[in-house]
């Protein structure tokens, strides 16, 4: 991933999230876990490069894929590819 | 079931029915009423004559959506459903997203306490009619869905009847009964439903007047905005200020609820006035009660002295960190425990939880949990540090906003019954009583 990386958050689909809790395991610092093991995501934009990188290694690890890395750009991308969202019901 | 054998070609006789024993409205102020005007109760659902002698014909034919879309935003109408969101943001959005747009009524009120949706739908059922199809023309559509909240009295049926006196026109009205859940009328639950998918919150990212049904740009409100657009529409931007602040305009709805006189009477307000007033002229009360919900099972306590002398508006209470939201007033009597009263409503709404994500899952039976144990007198400090902690770290989460509203309720419940509170921890027992604060039995299975 080249460009700077200010803007980038984490993004959480709670509906999504079945508690596994490797994403903590990646990336506490922006990840913790709530007493049941659903994720508590800080959504606070990820400035430090290595933060960074171990927050995309959170989302990618997330079995759910409850979990994005998301910038303002991708958002904007996303308004137009994917207007649905889909349905995460169980 | 019973329903299948009633002929629905029939025109049933409203005032008989399940128009009685409904409680009556009511007018806070001295200008005349203007949602509720027009034939009392007992005269039952207005016919489209009535209320076109009464209001004269809606003539959408003579105006453009532009100039509509100026109307609607002159006017500075507020949501009424309890996100308090300027329905013209939401018509400029749905009206330049492209596509082609749907207006979505949205009648279901899952509040157990609240009237004003089901009044108007049962009375005034042309009104949201003539304002869904101004909706429409603001953002050139012809589609109209009326999202109804399934109640054991059927109060779909007027609004059928309505349709089918209209005169055949190019817009298109579609009735959807939602199944009755308290979280089926939140906005991404209907465009859910609507799209075929169970009435349960997603998470939705982008606005649904932008995208919602199907991807459409969907003017989504709650059917008394949508009452209130067929008179900013008839009688202009100018008139529909004349009552309200700037905050926001125009007259509001309000259902008493609780320990007052008669519960369930909902009443317009149209003139500056406090809760006091509210409650002593149609709640019956002469003195502060104990304490006052305001704005359903997911608002606000407040304790009755304040309460008594705040302005009922919705500005002035948002400013004070409570929120008048589906309108309803619930008053707590003296005699009557908020703890337990809370307690059972905790109970409820975590039984109302769409069971999609964990913090609501487990959270809300878990706040239930420690604040029975409070009310029952089993509680210690330790179970209220508890559950202030456990609230705290709920608030937010999850993909909608239930588990965030069940924390509003049980953090205003600590706060407002703080010496209630401390009787408890020394274990004082206070049973749930019935007053006043109806709880639904589901009847039907989750969808």
């Amino acid at each position: 991933m080249t460009g700077a990386p200010t803007g980038w958050h984490l993004e959480l689909n709670a509906a999504a999230c079945d508690g596994h809790g490797i994403c903590s395991l990646c990336c506490p610092e922006h990840i913790g876990l709530d007493r049941w093991g659903y994720a508590i995501v800080d959504t606070e934009p990820i400035v430090d490069e290595n933060t960074l990188k171990r927050a995309r290694r959170a989302a990618k690890a997330c079995p759910e894929g409850a979990l994005t890395l998301q910038s303002y750009a991708i958002d904007q991308v996303r308004r137009v590819e994917q207007p649905q969202q889909s349905n995460v019901s169980k | 079931m019973t329903s299948a054998s009633i002929d629905t070609n029939t025109p049933r006789t409203w005032g008989e029915t399940s128009v009685t024993d409904m409680p009556s409205f009511a007018v806070l102020g001295t200008h005349g009423a203007r949602l509720l005007a027009g034939p009392a109760r007992s005269e039952g659902s207005e016919l489209l004559a009535a209320h076109e002698r009464r209001l004269g014909q809606l003539d959408l034919d003579s105006t453009n959506s532009d100039e509509l879309r100026d109307v609607i935003a002159e006017s500075g109408l507020l949501g009424r459903g309890g996100g308090q969101f300027p329905i013209a943001r939401k018509i400029e959005l749905a009206a330049t997203s492209g596509g082609s747009p749907i207006v979505v009524v949205n009648a279901s009120e899952g509040e157990p306490a609240s009237r004003k949706d089901r009044t108007l739908l049962e009375m005034r059922p042309h009104l949201i009619l003539d304002g869904a199809m101004v909706a429409a023309k603001a953002v050139n559509t012809h589609e109209i869905v009326i999202y109804h909240h399934h109640t054991p009295h059927d109060s779909t049926s007027p609004i059928k009847r309505a349709i089918a006196e209209r005169p055949p026109s190019e817009y298109s009205f579609r009735i959807v009964d939602a199944p009755a859940r308290y979280v089926a009328g939140e906005s991404s639950a209907v465009i859910s439903f609507l799209d075929g998918h169970g009435a349960i919150p997603r998470r939705q990212r982008i606005p649904v007047a932008s995208s919602g049904v199907a991807g459409r740009p969907t003017v989504l409100n709650n059917a008394e905005t949508i009452a209130h657009l067929a008179l900013i529409a008839r009688f202009g931007h100018d008139w529909f200020g004349e009552v309200g602040n700037h905050k926001s305009p125009g007259t509001t709805l309000v259902t008493l609820a609780g320990e007052v006189a008669v519960a369930g009477v909902v009443v317009e307000v149209l003139a500056p006035a406090t809760i006091g007033q509210l409650l002593s002229t149609t709640g019956g009360l002469d003195l502060p009660p104990s304490a006052v919900l305001i704005g359903g099972y997911e608002g606000t306590w407040l304790d009755g002295v304040t309460a008594w002398n705040t302005p009922l508006d919705r500005g002035t209470l948002s400013g004070c960190g409570t929120s008048l939201g589906c309108g309803v007033i619930a008053v707590l009597g003296e005699a009557s425990c908020g703890l337990a009263t809370t307690s059972r409503l905790v109970r409820w709404l975590a039984g109302e939880s769409a069971g999609q994500c964990g913090s609501c899952v487990f959270g809300l039976p878990a706040m239930a949990d420690l604040l029975d144990l409070i009310a029952d007198g089993r509680g210690i400090s330790r179970d209220v540090r508890q559950l202030r902690k456990l609230a705290a770290s709920l608030y937010g989460r999850g993909a909608c906003g239930h588990p965030s509203g069940v924390v509003t309720l049980i953090e205003s419940a600590l706060d407002t019954f703080d010496h209630e509170l401390r009787a408890h921890t020394r274990g004082r027992h206070c049973d749930p009583t019935m007053n006043g604060f109806p709880i639904p039995m589901r009847l039907k299975p989750k969808t």
